[in-house]
């Protein structure tokens, strides 16, 4: 470095020869997103024959979502000469990162995945196809209501709503046993209350050694909004109805942040099964730290497989346990396509042909996922894997209230979760109940403020 | 001419956007494009967030461990086999390795060896009878964890460039010390290293810079947490800006990124004046 | 502190020391004395150093069962390649192997062509606000790459680059590690050498290409090793240029970003993609790598 003979003078000037060179950058404000200007709902529901190429983008999930996504382009094609449907399958790290990109600069897929408490952002700024004019009343209403709900935003419908899943319990049977746990609820009204539930890990923690744990539960990450179940549970919410305001802090708040605080106290859940962490509730059950879990239905694949899933012996599921009301979380997505596709008619073709009740059986079958639309809802699916465990969920399902719905989908959902993964992470790790409510209830605030 | 190439591409691929950055900085900007003008706004979040202090002192601590001590390893492993020694390329091939492999496949082998319930540090403290350390669920552990993980990526860089030093060590000068009585110790700390000086700095201000910037490895392994006792500056600006289930705020996200940008700037100038005068004075 | 008063404090302290030893003899016969000690230092560790290695391929060679069981297992119980064998079944490796391989290596072209013109430039030629200019660049280095990734993207849209690998190849390109590491090796260059060129009649490029170039073997190896070794391993900024097309993707952003996705993190997969994925990076160290240490040594940065 004696070579560089270069002073700290020269230093300040190179840097504040690149600071001269900002004025060089200019440029106005952007203009609001321009109000929708949809059609007549179902004024458009008769689309007719469509033909052209349209890209539809979603992450790999699993291959049974591949396999579905794959049939219904097959078949829509077949059934419209002259359309082609290129698939895009993409990871899900950054796939919301580059669909936004995409938006920006005009490269984006036609038509893309989105999750139920991502959509709301994205109808309302503007960006995503109106879709009411395609669907008369009759194919609206055959969908289930809460989940026709979810792809709304101001009572017009951006997108369509292809699956949804839940969060059930998945145990170990022989560990069940041996804790001496003889009755497990198999019907929804009989699902545990807190308190049996909290019976039930607290025999389990008497019979595990210390590097076991009775359960773990999925709020790691963008699952934070998981934890909002307990809330829902306790007869509460984190919205008020109009869902202008936050609806906490509450006595059922405070109620679930204690009982859910005390799972670490009590070492009921690994001390690792927090929010900011890289083992999720899934691995700690495959890997057979826990005999219990609260998990998703669209992981029940990856615990049934034969090669990589679950060696812990047999394993059944069970509901979410209740105390006021029986509650669980909003999961699943809706498909959308973007405002200026160039093709609006064969994207809303597609979109309408993703939820046929053909497309949607076949695809809820393979990836072991819930369908939206009624006459699936009611009707037995051929599961590929595990369907007598795919009836909790299906039975949990139903406890998605409404209130839950219309709280996962406000456009600043987003916000709203990284106020809660930071916020819980932080009680989980010591603070107190009433200082992470206070600052939840902040945090929402101006969320909904902004 | 010769230098157009360089300058063209560092002027419009990095320059440039830093001064978009840098604008953007004083916005209100969305990830879907919306944007307005907010002032010093996003700046003044900055200096009262207390997030952002703490992932000041987080960096700092991670600086202050990862530099020094990687290049006090690097500096004895070079010694060690800069002398006559049976295998010695071997060696060091094996010490350079871990730097081939990438940062994200390194945070991820840091995640999984460290893992609490099942990772092989835990497993062989129990074997011998240690009770199991809490590398993901306390916070000075976890950050203990990442920089025991960083050091071994990075220490086979400073063995490299202290190795590439001492070659340039005239050995008549060694010799002069040692007829005129040091012991090898003496030699090392009065000869050698003071000659190693112009590789030492190179070392302090690269591996500040890396430290500085730490990201990859980090949100690999522990996401920033527990609570916010690994969040670094980069992987909280990381955050702020390209979350995709959060706000996704890139004006606050730029504002952040010039912080760190500018501070990284200082803390190399007042090395280089810290450097010059300690020539002076020498 | 200068030389000679170096060995004045240091002789002082010899002669106060407790334990003055044999200062006379031959260096051999001291490092013969410490060899058996030093050899132990080394094995030692190296056995530290490599045995995360060890345990990634251990992890790769596992099933997953095998990786939860209880206990220490130090080798794999059941020998599985379904961990290689799988991923490469279900994706386009052959494909992004490709990709990567035509990025790292166009890169580095560009990259190291850039560097060495620069780099002399900073050196040996003289024109005004060089160390300014050179200050500028060098600033370069401490932007977090995060912060101008947005700016980058909207550029290399508006540059029409997007939707192929320049859309990578250019922004990764524009780095300064290397003509800082290139100007310190030409400064060492003696200035004679090139005046002597000069007064032939050659003009700058001619000296820098007769001359020069035939001089930087192991600054190319150095350079060359080190680029090639960054973008075989790139992620965040393909994984934003790229993320549009999956058919450009590289083996980091199509198999990491896959394989880390929304659900369960498979460590045996991640090991054994990573294993195949730093495989051709090892192959070219072991090659490059007896020039390594030798590079280094003569850039100046000692």
């Amino acid at each position: 470095m004696d070579n560089l003979n270069l002073t700290r003078r020269g230093l300040l000037a190179g840097s504040i020869g690149a600071a001269s060179l900002l004025a060089l950058a200019a440029c106005a404000p952007s203009a609001p997103p321009a109000a929708s200007s949809g059609g007549v709902a179902g004024s458009k529901s008769k689309i007719g024959a469509v033909k052209g190429t349209l890209t539809f983008a979603f992450w790999g999930g699993s291959d049974g979502e591949t396999a579905g996504f794959a049939y219904a382009k097959k078949k829509f094609e077949a059934a419209n000469p002259g359309s082609t449907i290129t698939l895009k399958i993409l990871p899900y790290d950054g796939f919301f990162q580059g669909i936004d990109r995409g938006i920006t600069s005009g490269t984006a897929p036609d038509i893309f995945r989105v999750d139920y408490t991502t959509i709301g952002k994205y109808s309302a700024k503007g960006v995503l196809l109106d879709v009411s004019p395609y669907f008369s009343a009759s194919e609206s209403a055959a969908f289930l209501p809460a989940l026709w709900e979810a792809v709304k935003y101001k009572g017009i419908a951006y997108g369509v709503p292809h699956q949804t899943d839940t969060t059930a319990i998945v145990f170990n049977k022989a560990a069940f046993a041996t804790a001496g746990i003889t009755s497990v609820p198999d019907k929804l009204s009989d699902a545990w209350s807190w308190d049996e539930f909290s019976k039930v890990a607290t025999k389990l923690r008497k019979t595990l050694p210390d590097s076991k744990y009775p359960f773990a539960y999925d709020w790691t990450a963008a699952g934070a909004y998981r934890w909002s179940s307990f809330i829902y549970q306790a007869g509460g919410s984190l919205l008020t109805a109009d869902l202008k305001k936050a609806a906490i802090p509450s006595a059922a708040a405070t109620k679930a942040m204690d009982f859910t605080k005390s799972f670490f106290d009590k070492k009921w859940v690994p001390a690792n099964n927090t929010v900011k962490t890289t083992v999720y509730s899934d691995n700690f059950f495959l890997n057979q730290t826990v005999p219990m879990t609260f998990i998703g239905d669209f992981l029940i694949p990856e615990l049934a497989d034969p090669k990589d899933g679950y060696k812990g012996g047999e394993w059944g599921t069970t509901f979410m346990p209740r105390d006021k009301s029986a509650a669980s979380d909003l999961g699943g997505n809706a498909i959308v396509a973007r405002k200026d596709t160039k093709n609006p008619e064969l994207a809303a073709a597609f979109l309408k042909f993703l939820v046929s009740e053909d497309s949607m059986k076949y695809f809820c079958e393979q990836a072991i996922e819930l369908p939206t639309l009624k006459s699936l809802a009611n009707s037995k699916l051929d599961y590929v894997n595990r369907p007598d465990a795919v009836k909790v969920f299906t039975e949990q399902a139903a406890t998605i209230s409404t209130t839950v719905v219309k709280e996962s989908t406000v456009a600043s959902f987003a916000t709203i979760n990284t106020v809660l993964q930071d916020q819980l992470e932080l009680a989980f790790h010591g603070q107190s109940s009433s200082a992470t409510i206070s600052a939840i209830a902040g945090g929402i605030t101006s969320a909904l403020a902004s | 001419m010769f230098l157009l190439p360089n300058i063209v591409m560092i002027a419009v691929f990095t320059l440039l956007p830093l001064i978009f950055a840098f604008v953007i900085s004083f916005q209100n900007l969305d990830s879907l494009g919306g944007w307005s003008w907010v002032g010093f706004g996003n700046y003044v979040k900055l200096v009262t967030d207390p997030v952002f202090w703490q992932s000041m002192t987080n960096t700092g601590i991670f600086t202050l461990f990862t530099v020094p001590v990687g290049m006090i390893l690097g500096l004895g492993i070079a010694v060690l086999l800069n002398g006559v020694l049976p295998g010695r390329t071997l060696f060091r091939s094996i010490i350079f390795l871990p730097l081939v492999v990438s940062g994200v496949a390194t945070g991820v082998l840091g995640a999984w060896m460290f893992d609490q319930s099942n990772g092989f540090i835990n497993r062989i403290l129990g074997s011998v009878g240690i009770a199991p350390t809490a590398w993901q669920s306390d916070g000075f552990w976890a950050m203990a964890s990442i920089i025991l993980v960083t050091l071994w990526q990075r220490v086979g860089f400073d063995m490299l460039i202290y190795l590439a030093g001492l070659q340039g060590v005239d050995p008549s000068v060694q010799e002069a010390a040692t007829v005129d009585g040091a012991t090898g110790w003496q030699r090392f700390r009065l000869v050698t290293f003071p000659l190693l000086g112009p590789s030492t700095f190179f070392l302090l201000i690269m591996n500040m810079i890396y430290s500085f910037q730490v990201f990859d490895t980090v949100w690999a392994m522990t996401r920033g947490g527990p609570g916010f006792s690994t969040t670094t500056v980069v992987s909280y600006a990381y955050r702020t800006s390209f979350d995709e289930h959060g706000p996704q705020l890139l004006g606050y996200g730029a504002a952040v990124g010039v912080a760190i940008y500018l501070i990284s700037l200082a803390i190399t100038a007042i090395q280089w004046r810290f450097s010059s005068s300690r020539d002076q004075t020498d | 502190m200068s030389l000679t008063s170096a060995f004045e404090v240091s002789s002082i302290e010899a002669t106060k020391s407790m334990e003055v030893t044999a200062v006379t003899g031959p260096r051999r016969k001291s490092h013969g004395k410490f060899l058996g000690l030093r050899l132990a230092a080394a094995i030692t560790i190296s056995l530290v150093m490599f045995f995360p290695l060890y345990w990634m391929i251990t992890t790769a060679f596992s099933t997953r069962a095998d990786l939860y069981a209880p206990g220490l297992h130090l080798w794999p119980e059941h020998f599985t390649l379904s961990n290689f064998i799988d991923p490469i079944v279900r994706f386009p490796v052959w494909k992004w192997f490709q990709n990567s391989l035509a990025i790292a290596t166009l890169t580095t072209i560009i990259t190291v062509i850039c560097n060495l013109l620069a780099g002399y430039a900073f050196a040996k030629l003289k024109f005004r606000g060089k160390n300014p200019l050179f200050l500028v660049l060098l600033s370069t280095m401490m932007i977090p790459a995060q912060a101008i990734m947005v700016p980058q993207f909207k550029l290399a849209i508006a540059l029409g680059l997007y939707g192929n690998i320049w859309s990578v190849i250019l922004p990764e390109s524009a780095v300064i590690f290397g003509v800082f590491l290139a100007r310190q090796f030409f400064i060492a260059i003696p200035d004679e050498l090139l005046e002597a060129a000069r007064v032939d009649g050659a003009g700058h490029l001619r000296t820098f290409v007769s001359v020069v170039l035939p001089l930087c073997k192991p600054l190319l190896a150095v350079l060359t090793l080190l680029t090639f070794m960054g973008e075989w391993n790139a992620f965040g900024w393909p994984l934003v240029a790229l993320s549009g097309d999956p058919a450009l993707f590289t083996l980091p952003i199509g198999i990491v970003g896959d394989l880390q996705g929304q659900y369960t993190s498979n460590y045996g997969r991640i090991m054994a993609i990573s294993l195949l994925m730093t495989l051709p990076v090892v192959i070219l160290f072991i090659t490059f790598q007896k020039y390594f240490v030798e590079g280094l040594a003569r850039s100046g940065i000692k």
